[in-house]
Order: structure tokens, then C-alpha cells, then sequence
């Protein structure tokens, strides 16, 4: 029952909090996205306050009693001190690296100041865990990196900013949760494909020993069955699956010795389509890394054979999107 | 919680040390000196921990130090309940917590410690002098708050940079920057806490609190022994302060303090009579009192006394007075006292009526046998002066008359009158010595009465006073002390008979003080007393600085409160103070509104604005007004149309001034207000 109202209010909170500060480009920080609130030290100074209040009135000690007025004006004052510490400063979302699943992601963004204002003391972090100080070396724009660690490919949306402020006297907590509009683009991680994790449908294939013949004197590897066209030589056909469902299916071989290699779907039967994608991003660093051209083949998505950096881009980002919705954002782990 | 848990900067310890220092300093003078010694062992304890020489005091050692140092202070301050016990025991909690000194949590306990016990010292001292160093010792304590607020890389990088070694408090920018902020923040807080000061009620004490009871017993004291002092010390602190009501400046003549009213004597001391002094005034005395106040208002003074702190009780007064405090009781002899000892400075409104008199009607047999009440066996001498007299004069007051000629002739006054002898010192006085001051005078005229068979009493008090230099409130100061006598007269009950007049009358024309430096430099008593007048202005300058201190400050009641308002606002309604309220948040605000208009003007578009305004004013010697809503450009086309003769240049008008608003280049604005002022000059009737 409680955790149920527990989970209800965290819901309405979001639900809220997505409401009155929704996801934008740039942010400017103002009375609407800026939250205010004594923190525990401003608590203490209340009860300090409250003696001093009480050994002024017992007392009848009026000097006691102003030096309390003074500090209550000095609870206030830092109100508007602190709320315009944070007040007027602009963030902006910088160029976002895409990142493999796993890895840390920096979310870049760009902290603003306007001239002749002095801002101290402002941590910037995601939710409660903040990492870093803004320091401004005399600047008026400073680049901060937020790192977060990606566990899912596909188009992460980094959760809400936290900018927080203590300043000048750590009376009060001043603070906003901003959600930026920005997507990192997360490629799979690679993954070697090993033979001993394949499936017992890919063994039986190569127990047939199918997996590596000599044709023409070029050393061929099997890599799936493709279905028998007219006309295509019959020493490819594989007879033993005809037996077993009487369609006529086509061993396909890959050719490692040719310089153009392509990248396919359907290399890794039986395997995982998530597990799928990591290979194909294993083999496609490979790849690059060798300088050889490609090609990749996905379902509904075909890219020519290249060996460009933008290819290889181009063939990661098909990987990491690939059959992703992009409505969805995939959540990351902070 | 990240700004409550975290590692301390050098710059904090710094900060905090320094107000450790600034508020434990004045409070030795009230703490037990061992005290002393123990807030600078756990100083430089904590210096050399910070410093890595030594490690921080293990578990059992702390046990000890706070077992030992209470115990100490129970032994030697006796009573933790006192207020110094408890002053003392924040102290010990000040001083120890240094030890403790690691996270940022012990930071903010110690900074609001020292806060506390930097307020403490107020309730030792109340002088303007004192808050303004509390408020120095604050301003240090939040500058330690504002450096635990910095940017932590800063500490990091000092402290690895200094390493263990150079735990320097140096003086960098950062600490400007520090005082400035701080600075700030109270300057900008003051108003509001002035109008807080002013407006807040006052609620009176809650509970019983220990009060400060060690105030020195000062002033005129309760008896009165003839030749005992050799000597009379001149003490120049102030006793009391008076401002009268309306402005009225009494003669000197007239400033009889009165206080105590003493009439029990015992051959040497005058004491205060049990039986009188705690009989209150009767009702009849009341009623009559009531209906001299009514009756003729000419004569009666309308004063407020502040009275510094005796220790004692005695309230002071011009002649009859009537109070109207509950505080206050006034008993049958008309002299006043307060229910509790004054351990504070006390201030009260008094009503003197001058030329009333008290008990006219004849004493009762026993009152009368106490006024003329004297040992047997003493001062033969003068008992035998006093028959003589009684019998040449059968009326009083020839034998009054008779009794200050004597004085007059033969004696002296002086403020070294020398012992007299301990067994007859009225006679000592009278027939041999012949030298003395007031306590002498009135203490053998008193006698010499009773001796005679008329009720007499001796009163002291003080006599006289120094008009501040506005002249807005008289000084008294303890040097001010007298003692006089009062005689009962038939139908005209207790006179005021002071003997000392008839010896120096100036001391009573002129005051105390003055008289009495003049006597000090006449007999080369003192040298220094040669720039008595310039000293003298500046003290009086001085003390009425502090008096309107105390006076607006520190004696800022409901009375004063209720006072203020009303004449602020013309009565006290709630509805009016409900608009104070008002008044002072928006005076609070108002700084900051004004800093936000001024930020927020138009600084590039209001020349424009001006130069718009120059148009439509000239326009309108044409007859031509702008309707409300109408664009300019419409408005120009309109006026172009009904002034065919300026049709050319409206037009060029209108489309400099397009440009001039419009354009958003501001690099030709100027160019193109001096087409408009160039074109504005060509427009033609």
C-alpha cells in the first residue's frame, strides 16, 4: 500500500515535473525552472536563530534580541543570494560523441554566464549524485562533460541535469532538474563471434562438414542457406536439408580471400538478434581497422560496400538503430 | 547532503580560528583564568593536528579533558546553574569542539557555538562598544560559513600545495573577496533588521532565567556613619540620567535626588527605620497625593529616570513623587524601591510634585517618638548645644536659622575631613574639627534637632547633575551622592533642610562636579583636573551618545514601542499596524526593486523614446495629437495629409524614424537622430 503511494507520487512527480520543464535545447535558468529551499545547515540557523530569540526575550537583552532580527534578515537575504547565483545562466547542449553500449557516454553541455555577474560554487550532476564543480576560469562559457554509462544501443536520451547551488552561506539549497534535448547515438558493443556459443543449428551445418570446402582452389567458408534459384550450380545444393523438407536450399559460401566482404544478418543463424548486431559491430571495427571494404546486409537495410570513415559510421549508426523506434528512448544506468 | 559532509579547506580553519580568538577574548574577563590557558591549548593543539606534527586526542583523552575541565569549572565557579556557569560550560563546549575538528559538520557546529558565545559577552556588557565587536565576531563566523561555501577545488589544490607543512593563514584575494561578500550581505540586511527591531513585539521573559547577580553594590548605600571615611573618593561614573517632559530645565537648586530615607540612629550609623520603610504609603497619603496632582499641575515635574545597575533596590526621585508602575513600590516615608534588585539599568517614569506637603497633618505619638529618638548616652556635648538652643528658641525655625549661622560662621566644607573619634563623632565634629562635607553636616544638624525635641530624618541621594551638550537629558554621576536633612514642621509636615547650603552654597548652585573640581585644583589634589573643561565636554559628549544608546536601544520596551508607533501612525489600531507591516517590508524591498529598475531601464531605446516624444510635441502646436493606438507611421501619414505645406518633410520624418526604431543596425542611430532634430527644425507653421 505504501509503496504503491510511494510509486504513485515519484510517478506524478515525473509526470510534473516533465509537464512544467520539458526537454529543451537551450535552458535558460529563471524563476519557472529554478526550485528553492533551506537545506539542513539553514535549518540549524533557524534554531540558532530561535535561542538567540529566546535568550534575547528572556533576558530582556534588546541588543541579543537585534542580533537576532539581523540574522533572520540575513536567512532572508541569502534567499535571493543563492536563487541568484543560479539565476540567468544559460545551458546549452554541445556535440554528443556516440558511444558504444557499456561504455561511458560524455554528454557535452555548454554552461552560460552573462558578463559581469560572479557565479560560485554551482555543482552540475545528474539527479542527486553530482560530480562536478563549474569552474569558470574566468571564462563566460564553460564546457562540461557529464559522463554516463549506456547499457542499450540505440538513441539514449540522458535523464534530467541537475544544477545545485549552496551559495554564499549554505543556508539554502538552490536547484533545478533540467531535461536537455539531446540523443547520443549508443552502437552495439562488439562482440568476437565465437563458434562454441553458435546454435545447435549452425553445428549441425557444419557437421555435415560443409563448413569449409575448396572451390576453384580459393578457400571458401560456409555461411548460411540461401533458397535455390535455376540455374545455380548443384554442387551448392544442399541436399541433406532437401531430404529433410524438400525445398531446394543453396549453401552459400563467404569468400575470405576477396577484398569486398559483406556483413550480414543472416551469418549468425539461430543467434540472438541482439547478439546478431554485436558481431556484425565486431566484424565491422574489424573491418576498418583492416582497411577493407564492406557491405552490410540487415533486414530492410542494405549499404553498399565501402571502406570510408563515414561508411563505417554510416554501417554502425544501421547497427545501433536497427529495429529501434525512435519514440523510445532507452534509458541508461548512472 | 554533499555540502554538509566534506573535507575542510584551509581557508575555513583559517576563518574559524580567527573567530575563536575574536569571541572567547572578552569573555576571560568573566570566566575563571585557567580557562584562559585552556582555550589556547586546544588553539594550538588543534594547530599542530591541522598540521599533521600531531595526531587528534584519542577517545579516552577527550573523556578526560571534558570530565576534567567540568569539574573544574563547578569547583571554581561553585553553581553551573549561575549565569556564569552556563557561560562557561558553552565556553568549555567552544573550546573542546576544536579538538574535534574534521569534517564540515564540526565546522558548522563550532561556527553557530561561536555565534552563541560571541552573543553571550551581551549579557556581561551592554555597551555600544561590545556589539559592535559581536557583530565583528558574527561577520568572522559567517565569512567561515561563506569559505566552507567555495569552490572545493580551491582547499584541495592549497592544501596539497601547502602539504603538512605551511598551515599559513595568508591574507589572498580570496579573502577579500570573503570580507566583501559577507560585508554585504549585513550591510544589506541592516534595514531589515532595524525595522524587525523596531516593529517585533516585545514578549516579555518566558521562564525564569539565572541572571547576572554579581553586579558590584554601588552609589549611596543604606546607612550613614559619620567620620568613618577620611576621605571621599571622586567617582565620575554615571548613577542616572533624567530627561524631563517637555523640556523644562529645574534649577540646581531644586535637584534634590532623593533616595533613602534614613531615620534609625544609633549614636554613629543612621539607618533606615524597619517600621517606616516597610509600611507602604497609606491611602490617604495616596488620595492626597492624587488631588495635588490634580489640583495645581504648575508645580509638579514630569520626568523618566534611567538608572544604571546598583546591585541595590532604591529607586530615585525629586521630592514627593508619584509612580504609576506596577514594578515600583513607594513606601510611607515617600521614598520608592523596586520589587526586585537592579541588575540591569532600570528606567521609569516619575511624577515630582514640588511644593507638596507630606504628612502636614501632627505625627502620631509613636512616629513622633521615632523622629526624636536618639541613644542616652552619646555626644553629651552637643545634647547640651541643643537644650541651649531649645530653650533661646521656642519657634523652630529661628532655631533652624540659628543652627545654619552657626555653620556658616565657623566651619568649612572639605572632602578630607579626617577621622573623627569613635565614641562621640558629633561632638568631635561640632566643637573641634569643624571641617567636613554634607554627610557630616546633615548627620550633626539631625541630631542636634532630635536633641532638641523636633522630628528630623536624614535623606540621601544625590544632588545636582550635568546638562548633556544638546542639553536634552541631566547626567548624574556617583560623584553627585548627598545627604540632607528633613524636619517636620507644624502644618507644614517634612521640609527639605539641607545645612550643607549654608557651608557652600555653591556646591548646590553649581553642582557637584563642578564645585568639587574646583576644590580638588584649589588644593593641587590632582594637576590633571587644570584641563578639567575639555575633559569635561568630552565626556559629556560622550555619555550622550551612549545615553540615547541605552535610552533608544537598549530601553526599546513596549512602552517606547507602543510610544513610536503611536506617533508614527497616529494610534495603534490593528488596521494601522497592519500598514507598518506594509511600510516595512516594502521599505525592506525597496533597495532591491530600486537596483532592478535600475538595471532594467532602457538605456539605448530611451533616447528614441525621447526623440518621439520631441515630434509629437511639436505636432501638437499644429493641432495634431497622436490617438491612442495609432502606429507612427500612421500618424505621420495623417499629419501629412492635414499639413500640405510640411508633406516633404513628414514624410523624410517618417521614414528616418522607421529606421531609427526599426533598424535593428544601432551603428548610424546617431547620424539618424541628427536628421530627425535637423528635420523637426524645418517643419513650418
Amino acid at each position: 500500500m505504501r509503496s504503491n503511494l510511494k510509486k504513485w507520487l515519484a510517478g506524478y512527480y515525473q509526470f510534473w515535473l516533465n509537464n512544467r520543464l520539458p526537454a529543451q535545447k537551450q535552458q535558460r535558468l529563471q524563476q519557472k525552472n529554478l526550485f528553492i529551499f533551506p537545506s539542513l545547515l539553514g535549518a540549524c540557523y533557524l534554531v540558532l536563530i530561535t535561542i538567540f530569540w529566546l535568550l534575547g526575550t528572556n533576558y530582556a537583552n534588546n541588543l541579543i534580541l537585534g542580533l537576532c532580527y539581523l540574522l533572520i534578515s540575513i536567512f532572508l537575504l541569502s534567499i535571493f543570494h543563492t536563487y541568484l547565483n543560479l539565476h540567468g545562466l544559460h545551458l546549452a547542449v554541445g556535440n554528443s560523441k556516440p558511444v558504444y553500449a557499456g561504455e561511458l557516454a560524455q554528454i557535452e553541455l555548454y554552461v552560460m554566464r552573462r558578463l559581469k555577474r560572479q557565479y560560485n560554487s554551482i555543482s552540475i550532476g545528474w539527479g542527486s549524485s553530482l560530480s562536478q564543480v563549474i569552474d569558470w576560469q574566468g571564462e563566460d562559457k564553460v564546457l562540461v562533460k557529464l559522463p554516463v554509462r549506456v547499457l542499450q544501443r540505440g538513441l539514449f536520451q540522458p535523464p534530467r541535469v541537475s544544477l545545485k547551488s549552496y551559495y554564499p552561506l549554505g543556508l539554502m539549497r538552490c536547484w533545478c532538474h533540467l531535461a536537455i534535448d539531446t540523443t547520443v547515438l549508443v552502437y552495439p558493443s562488439p562482440v568476437k563471434f565465437d563458434n562454441t556459443h553458435s546454435s545447435s543449428s549452425a553445428g549441425e551445418l557444419q557437421e555435415g562438414n560443409l563448413s569449409s570446402q575448396i572451390i576453384s582452389g580459393q578457400q571458401q567458408e560456409f555461411q548460411e542457406l540461401q533458397l535455390y534459384r535455376n540455374g545455380e550450380p548443384l554442387t551448392q545444393v544442399a541436399w541433406k536439408q532437401f531430404a529433410r523438407s524438400g525445398v531446394l536450399y543453396k549453401k552459400h559460401f563467404t569468400d575470405y580471400a576477396s577484398d569486398s566482404s559483406a556483413l550480414n544478418w543472416h551469418n549468425y543463424p539461430g543467434v540472438e538478434p541482439e547478439m546478431r548486431l554485436q558481431y556484425l559491430c565486431y566484424e565491422a571495427l574489424e573491418f576498418a581497422a583492416q582497411q577493407r571494404s564492406f557491405s552490410l546486409q540487415l533486414p530492410g537495410v542494405e549499404i553498399a560496400a565501402a571502406d570510408t570513415k563515414s561508411h563505417l559510421n554510416a554501417v554502425l549508426s544501421a547497427l545501433a538503430l536497427f529495429q529501434i523506434n525512435p519514440d523510445l528512448s532507452s534509458t541508461g544506468q548512472y | 547532503m554533499a555540502a554538509v559532509v566534506g573535507k575542510l579547506a584551509t581557508i575555513s580553519i583559517g576563518w574559524l580560528m580567527l573567530g575563536y580568538c575574536a569571541a572567547l577574548l572578552p569573555l576571560f574577563a568573566y570566566l575563571p583564568f585557567w580557562m584562559l590557558a585552556l582555550a589556547g591549548l586546544t588553539l594550538g593543539w588543534q594547530l599542530q593536528i591541522y598540521r599533521n606534527k600531531i595526531s587528534a586526542p584519542g577517545k579516552l583523552v577527550k573523556f578526560l579533558l571534558v570530565v576534567g575541565s567540568v569539574a573544574l569549572l563547578f569547583y571554581s565557579s561553585g553553581n553551573l546553574l549561575s549565569l556564569r556557569g552556563f557561560v562557561g560550560l558553552l565556553c568549555l563546549a567552544f573550546c573542546l569542539k576544536l579538538l574535534e575538528l574534521q569534517v564540515k559538520r564540526d565546522l558548522y557546529l563550532m561556527v553557530f557555538l561561536g555565534c552563541f558565545v560571541s552573543a553571550c559577552q551581551l549579557l556581561f556588557s551592554s555597551s555600544m562598544s561590545a556589539f559592535v565587536y559581536v557583530l565583528i565576531c558574527i561577520l568572522i563566523f559567517h565569512g567561515c560559513l561563506y569559505s566552507a561555501q567555495l569552490q572545493p577545488q580551491h582547499g584541495v589544490d592549497e592544501r596539497q600545495a601547502k602539504g603538512g607543512a605551511g598551515a599559513k593563514f595568508r591574507f589572498s584575494s580570496s579573502h577579500w573577496e570573503i570580507v566583501k561578500s559577507v560585508l554585504t550581505m549585513f550591510l544589506q540586511g541592516l534595514p531589515i533588521a532595524i525595522v524587525l527591531f523596531i516593529v517585533m513585539p516585545r514578549v516579555g521573559s518566558l521562564w525564569q532565567v539565572p541572571i547576572n547577580s554579581d553586579v558590584a553594590k554601588s552609589g549611596v548605600s543604606d546607612s550613614l556613619s559619620v567620620g568613618d571615611i577620611s576621605r571621599l573618593n571622586q567617582d565620575n561614573s554615571p548613577a542616572m540620567r533624567v530627561t524631563f517632559d517637555d523640556n523644562i530645565k529645574p534649577d540646581n537648586s531644586k535637584l534634590y535626588w532623593r533616595g533613602i530615607v534614613l531615620a534609625d540612629f544609633d549614636g554613629k550609623t543612621w539607618r533606615r527605620a524597619e517600621k517606616i520603610s516597610t509600611t507602604a504609603l497609606s491611602a490617604t497619603q495616596r488620595s492626597q497625593l492624587y488631588q495635588f496632582d490634580r489640583a495645581t499641575p504648575a508645580q509638579t515635574y514630569s520626568y523618566q529616570i534611567m538608572l544604571e545597575a546598583s546591585g541595590q533596590n532604591w529607586l530615585y526621585a525629586l521630592s514627593t513623587a508619584q509612580v504609576d508602575n506596577p514594578q515600583i513600590k513607594q513606601w510611607q516615608d515617600y521614598s520608592l524601591t523596586r520589587k526586585t534588585l537592579l541588575n540591569s539599568r532600570f528606567q521609569y517614569q516619575v511624577r515630582s510634585h514640588i511644593g507638596y506637603k507630606a504628612d502636614p497633618e501632627p505625627l502620631s505619638e509613636a512616629q513622633l517618638r521615632l523622629y526624636t529618638a536618639l541613644p542616652s548616652n552619646s555626644n553629651p556635648r552637643t545634647r547640651a548645644l541643643a537644650q541651649q538652643l531649645a530653650s533661646q528658641y521656642t519657634d523652630t525655625g529661628r532655631l533652624i536659622d540659628a543652627l545654619l549661622q552657626m555653620f556658616q560662621s565657623e566651619f568649612s566644607y572639605t572632602l578630607e575631613p579626617g577621622k573623627l573619634t569613635v565614641e562621640n563623632p558629633i561632638d568631635d565634629f561640632l566643637f573641634s574639627a569643624k571641617r567636613g562635607y554634607c554627610e557630616h553636616f546633615a548627620s550633626s544638624t539631625a541630631f542636634v534637632l532630635r536633641a532638641a525635641g523636633v522630628p528630623a530624618r536624614i535623606a540621601t541621594g544625590y544632588q545636582g547633575g550635568q546638562w548633556s551638550s544638546d542639553e536634552s537629558y541631566l547626567l548624574v554621576t556617583q560623584a553627585a551622592a548627598h545627604a540632607w536633612v528633613e524636619v517636620w514642621l507644624d502644618s507644614r509636615g517634612w521640609v527639605r533642610l539641607d545645612p550643607t547650603t549654608a557651608v557652600a552654597p555653591q556646591r548646590i548652585a553649581q553642582g557637584a562636579d563642578s564645585y568639587l573640581a574646583q576644590l580638588q585644583s584649589a588644593t593641587g589634589l590632582s594637576s590633571r583636573f587644570n584641563q578639567w573643561g575639555l575633559l569635561r565636554e568630552m565626556r559629556l559628549r560622550l555619555d550622550s551618545i551612549n545615553y540615547q544608546w541605552h535610552r533608544w536601544v537598549l530601553g526599546y520596551d513596549n512602552q517606547l514601542q507602543f510610544n513610536l508607533v503611536k506617533q508614527l501612525l497616529g494610534g495603534v489600531d490593528s488596521w494601522r499596524i497592519s500598514l507598518l507591516f506594509l511600510l516595512a517590508g516594502a521599505i525592506a524591498i525597496s533597495p532591491f526593486a530600486l537596483i532592478k529598475l535600475w538595471r532594467s531601464r532602457l538605456s539605448f531605446t530611451d533616447n528614441n523614446l525621447r526623440s518621439v516624444a520631441k515630434l509629437e510635441k511639436k505636432l501638437l502646436k499644429f493641432g495634431l495629437s497622436r490617438a491612442r493606438g495609432e502606429t507612427l507611421a500612421n500618424f505621420l501619414q495623417r499629419s501629412a495629409s492635414q499639413t500640405p505645406e510640411n508633406r516633404q518633410a513628414l514624410k523624410q520624418l517618417s521614414a528616418a524614424f522607421n529606421t531609427l526604431l526599426y533598424d535593428p543596425r544601432h551603428d548610424s542611430d546617431k547620424l539618424v537622430r541628427e536628421r530627425i532634430q535637423h528635420l523637426l527644425k524645418e517643419l513650418k507653421y
